[in-house]
Formats: C-alpha cells, sequence, structure tokens
C-alpha cells in the first residue's frame, strides 16, 4: 500500500476531521505542558481584547499579578477607563511590539522619549497613557507619578513567570523627534497633532519580529525564565490611516501579526502563539462571535477563547479564600479615622472643650 | 456720582433685586453676623450645648457676632434657620473642618500625593502616590453639600457670607495617643481589628497637613463659586511649618482652642468691615 505524508497525521491535520466535525477550539494548540501552572505569576499587556485575559485567569484560581492597582481606600474614585485598570500595571492598552519595546526600556530608565507630557487646561497629560481619568496637575505631580508607574511597571515584567502579550495593530503614530510609539493618535483622545512633529507608521512583519525579539532578550536579561504566550486580537481596526479600505487594512495588519507571531515563536524558546484570533474569525466561528458592528467581539466570543485557553492551564479544583485578618483591618483602618473626624465633630466636642 | 448711561439698567436691575428679595435692614456694616455650622463654631462662639432646636445666642464678646446652636447632628430645621437668618444678616459659616482626620490612621498601602500648589513639600516616594484630583474627588460629597448651602444662602442673603477656614492638623503623635487612650469608644473599634491605641500607625503629619491644606483650598473653591468670601486660618496660630500651634491645641484630635476661636473671630469682622466697603458701599443709596 502506498504511503505519503499524509497517512499518519493527526486529525487536526484535516479540515474535515478537526473543523467540519469534532471541533474543539482547545485543539487548535499541541502543548505537553501547561502554559500556566497554579503558581505562575501572570502578567499581560496588549490591545484592548487582552483586557478580557485577566478577569478569566483571577475567576480560575489563576494568580494574575497586579504591581499597581487602585488604593483601596481610595478604589471607588480611581476607577479607570481605557484598560488602564485592566492589566498588571497601568499602562492601558499596548498595541504593537515598539510600544511594548518602549514601555519596558521606559521601565528600565534607557528610554526618556522627548515629547513625555502635554499640557491640556491646568492639567499634565501622560502621551502614552492620555485617556487617564485623573491627570496630574503639575510637573512635580506628573513626574512622582509617572515615576511610580513605570516601577510598578518594571516590577511587573520583572517578576512575571508567564508574560502574556496580545498584539493589536500594526498602524501606529509616532514622535518624529525620537520614533516614541503613543498609543492613540495625538489630537484623538489628548494632545494636539502636528504633522512636523507626529508621523504615521505602518510595522512590517520584520520590524515587529526584531521589536518583539528585542523586547523578549531585555525582559529576560532581567527575568530569565519568564515564558510568553503570543496572541493576536481579532477586534478589527477602528479606523486606517493609509488609503486601503479599513477592511483591507485590519486583514493586511492582522496577516503581519500573525505570520510575524509564529516567526517570533519558531525562533524563541519558550514562546507560544495561542490561536484567539483563529477560534473567533475563522471560518467556523459562529456569527455570534462578534457583535452587530462585527468589531467587537462578544462575551460569547471571549468566553470560547478564554475556555480554549484555561483548558492549556493547571485549574486549581477550589480557588476561593475569604480575605483573610490582614486585608479586613487594612479595609478597617480607614473607617475608624473617619469616626474620629465625626465623633469629635458631634456631641463629643462638649466635653473636649469644656475643660477650657 | 451716577452711573452711567450704559449701565443704568444693570443698576437699575440691582437696587430693585435688592429690595425685592430682602426684608427690612439695617445698613450694610451694622447688619448682625451669625456664626453657624459645625464643631469648630465652639472655639468661637463657647457655647456648645445644642438644645433641641435652633436658637441664636449673642456672643458678648464681640460686637455684632451671635451663634447659631442647635441640635448635633446638624438637621434641616437648623440650615433652614440659618437660610432665614442670611435675610438680614452677615454670615460666617464653619463647615465641618476635620474632614482630612479621616486619614488620621495610615492606610496599607500608606499613602501620599502631591497637592497642586505646594507642589515643593517632600513625597514619600515609597508610598502609593495618589493623584492629587483623587484625593479632591474623596471630598467631594461633603463640598457637594457646602455647595447646596452656600447657593441657599447667596440667594436670600444681600450682606455677606464667608466661609471660616478650619484649624491645621497637630502633628505630635504622643498627644493623639494621649487623647486617644481616653476614648473608650475608639480603643473598642481599634481591638476588633487587632490594634491597640500605642501600635496603631498614624498617617505621616506632613501627609496629614497636605490633606488639611487640600480642604481648604476646596473650602476656598466652594466659597468663590458662590461668591462667599474664605477666611483663611492666619499664620499667627500655626507653628513655623504649618501645623496648629501647641498653644492652640483643644483637648481633642482635631479641635483649637477659644484662644485660636478669638483670633478667628476677629479676622472675621476686620474682614467684613473690608468686604462691607468694598461690595455694600452703596447700600445707603
Amino acid at each position: 500500500m502506498a504511503t505519503h505524508p499524509y497517512k499518519h497525521a493527526p486529525a487536526t491535520a484535516f479540515w474535515s476531521r478537526s473543523v467540519s466535525s469534532h471541533w474543539n477550539p482547545a485543539n487548535l494548540l499541541h502543548s505537553g505542558n501547561h502554559l500556566i501552572r497554579k503558581n505562575d505569576a501572570v502578567v499581560s499587556a496588549g490591545s484592548c481584547f487582552a483586557a478580557n485575559i485577566a478577569p478569566y485567569l483571577k475567576s480560575s484560581g489563576l494568580n494574575y499579578l497586579k504591581t499597581e492597582k487602585a488604593h483601596p481606600i481610595f478604589a471607588t474614585k480611581m476607577g479607570e477607563k481605557f484598560g488602564y485598570s485592566d492589566y498588571s500595571a497601568a499602562y492601558g492598552n499596548v498595541y504593537t511590539a515598539r510600544q511594548l519595546l518602549q514601555l519596558l526600556r521606559r521601565s528600565l530608565g534607557t528610554f526618556k522619549p522627548s515629547e513625555d507630557r502635554w499640557y491640556n487646561n491646568s492639567c499634565v497629560i501622560d502621551p502614552f497613557r492620555p485617556g487617564l481619568r485623573y491627570p496630574a496637575r503639575s510637573d512635580q505631580e506628573f513626574d512622582v507619578l509617572t515615576r511610580q508607574h513605570l516601577a510598578r511597571t518594571r516590577e511587573a515584567f520583572e517578576k512575571a513567570d508567564v508574560f502574556i502579550f496580545t498584539f493589536g495593530l500594526t498602524e501606529a503614530w509616532s514622535s518624529r523627534a525620537d520614533g516614541a510609539v503613543f498609543p492613540a493618535c495625538p489630537g484623538t483622545i489628548a494632545g494636539e497633532f502636528d504633522d512636523k512633529i507626529h508621523a504615521f507608521k505602518n510595522f512590517t512583519v520584520e520590524e515587529t519580529v526584531s521589536d518583539f525579539c528585542e523586547f523578549i532578550s531585555l525582559l529576560r536579561q532581567n527575568n530569565t525564565d519568564v515564558r510568553i504566550i503570543l496572541t493576536i486580537s481579532p477586534v478589527p481596526l477602528v479606523a486606517t490611516a493609509t488609503s486601503d479600505h479599513v477592511l483591507s487594512a485590519t486583514i493586511y495588519s492582522k496577516s503581519v501579526l500573525r505570520v510575524a507571531a509564529q516567526e517570533i515563536s519558531r525562533q524563541l524558546k519558550d514562546v507560544v502563539y495561542f490561536p484567539a484570533y483563529e477560534i473567533i474569525t475563522g471560518p467556523q466561528a459562529p456569527t455570534e462571535f462578534f457583535s452587530e458592528d462585527r468589531r467587537h467581539v462578544s462575551e460569547m466570543g471571549v468566553d470560547a477563547v478564554m475556555r480554549a485557553l484555561l483548558q492549556h492551564c493547571e485549574i486549581m479544583p477550589d480557588h476561593s479564600e475569604a480575605p483573610g485578618k490582614t486585608e479586613q483591618a487594612d479595609s478597617k483602618i480607614g473607617e475608624i479615622s473617619q469616626r474620629i473626624g465625626e465623633y469629635e465633630c458631634e456631641e463629643h466636642a462638649l466635653d473636649q472643650f469644656s475643660s477650657q | 456720582m451716577l452711573p452711567g448711561a450704559s449701565t443704568m439698567l444693570d443698576w437699575l436691575h440691582k437696587r430693585i433685586s435688592a429690595n425685592a428679595r430682602s426684608e427690612p435692614t439695617v445698613k450694610a456694616g451694622n447688619e448682625p453676623v451669625v456664626l453657624a455650622g459645625h464643631s469648630h463654631t465652639i472655639a468661637i462662639s463657647r457655647h456648645p450645648n445644642g438644645g433641641p432646636a435652633p436658637e441664636l445666642i449673642k456672643i458678648d464678646r464681640f460686637d455684632r457676632l451671635y451663634a447659631l446652636v442647635g441640635p448635633w447632628p446638624r438637621d434641616e430645621q437648623y440650615w433652614d434657620e440659618l437660610e432665614r437668618l442670611a435675610k438680614t444678616s452677615s454670615i460666617a459659616l464653619q463647615w465641618g473642618g476635620s474632614e482630612h482626620s479621616k486619614h488620621l490612621f495610615q492606610s496599607n498601602p500608606p499613602f501620599d500625593f502631591v497637592p497642586r500648589n505646594l507642589t515643593n513639600l517632600p513625597v514619600e516616594e515609597t508610598f502609593a502616590i495618589i493623584p492629587d484630583e483623587v484625593i479632591r474627588a474623596d471630598f467631594e460629597s461633603m463640598i457637594g453639600q457646602l455647595d447646596r448651602l452656600l447657593a441657599g444662602l447667596r440667594s436670600v442673603c444681600r450682606y455677606n457670607v464667608f466661609v471660616l477656614g478650619s484649624p491645621p492638623p497637630k502633628p505630635d503623635e504622643s498627644f493623639l495617643r494621649a487623647r486617644l487612650e481616653k476614648e473608650p469608644f475608639f480603643i473598642g473599634l481599634l481591638e476588633q481589628i487587632g490594634f491597640t491605641v500605642e501600635n496603631v500607625k498614624f498617617t505621616r503629619p506632613m501627609i496629614r497637613l497636605k490633606l488639611w491644606h487640600t480642604l481648604q483650598e476646596l473650602f476656598a473653591e466652594a466659597a468663590a463659586r458662590h461668591g462667599a468670601h474664605f477666611l483663611p486660618v492666619p499664620a499667627s496660630v500655626k507653628d513655623a511649618i504649618g501645623f496648629l500651634a501647641p498653644q492652640h491645641w483643644a483637648g481633642d484630635v482635631t479641635h483649637a482652642d477659644f484662644q485660636f476661636g478669638d483670633i478667628m473671630a476677629n479676622k472675621l469682622l476686620c474682614a467684613l468691615s473690608t468686604a462691607t466697603e468694598a461690595e455694600h458701599g452703596d447700600a445707603s443709596i
């Protein structure tokens, strides 16, 4: 009997046996080991789709590391938008490999963008976090807040056992002075666009691979054993700055990222590509994975991706824990302070003044 | 001098409005001044007892100065009475003033911040740095209530409305611990969460001073929004750094003594004269 390379190929090599029938998104990944083990500190960054990861990991009992979070006393006032509270540190969405590389270099103090702040209506805006709900009100405050943010970011990079990055885009806006990549085009969320100082950039496969490989190399200088999981956001571009139709620009951008991710995971040790993009956008995906605008991924779609990912993680059977005594004390100490002010403002004041 | 033709309509409008909203009044500068508000008023009024209903009492040490005393905590009836009195009086409002003490004990993690107008003060960068805007938002609810009261007062008051500054914090932790040791209520609360008065950590004095300063700024801004005046605490009652000078400490965590109250009252009456001259010079026309 004749033989050939497909003769003994697994079912996953055949569309009819793994997509048309027996479809299981978790089978997209061949991995003998758990991508995330139960005690791993997981750090993530990426485009807005990446914001979906942390809640699922946390609810599964995995250790999602947050080095920068809202202070418990002010948590109700510190709610953020634009993803600043969705990641391990408050860097918000990171769309490109270049932006990620520069974030790491800024946290290490080896890159100081020349356009590092914008002034607007008595606020000092961070161009790399332009949508912060509570921007600084003075240069001094800006410097202190930024130093703290970058220190927390560095801490996250250095403590990660697993780093998950979700590529979002190839299109970006940068400073002509030093190439600093902004998360959003100046003038959209904040700042002012100036063609003389801001430039459009559409990263190629080679640039993306190079930037990400440099990122990992730098990351592993201080965190030797960190493992990397790469994903690509299935969310289309909201707009393109190229002359192409936004749909064509989206397919181009995602294709570049998909090739780059493959190349990076092929070249580097302990880098795994997880196919979230395929689960949502493949021909097998139900229409309902996108919402009506055909851009936003539905809860059903996110759920499908995360269930597939979690099948490759070491999930704890029972992870619910009651808050410890220390946490309870922390939450109460503010209450007691507050009650001192209230207590002394009322009848109690009588006693204090009566002795004078 | 008669107003110029271009401002005649405005002038007439002001006169008509003033007459329409006022009950029979005395000449500006001779009107009574009513002190009202929360517990820091006691340093001036020396009258801590609140009866079941609001009551206007004369503060004999000062010409024209009265205090609106009443039930604790202040209720709707109290504020309604103040609004009624505002039609024929100037108002000196001592609103809260101890809100910075809600951070008296050090939180976990401890925090610090950079107040927008005190950027030269030291910052403990190993603590969590909270945006100045968040610190201000944390006082939002209390300032919102003040805004509503001031809006009501300004709508009826033809004289002046003052918002008084409150005493700066006391830096001495041993003093604060000694005061708290006399309070079974707080000793019990601390014990419930595993602390004692001896081992509970206080927020650093400089941070408490920044919080107080922010509170004073918020009072001043609220006053400005409603055409009222803010009367800050004078430098003479502070130490070299800006804390409440020890000679003005009352016997608890937050309050100042009667001498502090006299200084504030004198400053108030002086500021009233200036404001009357500047703003109500035409009241006798």
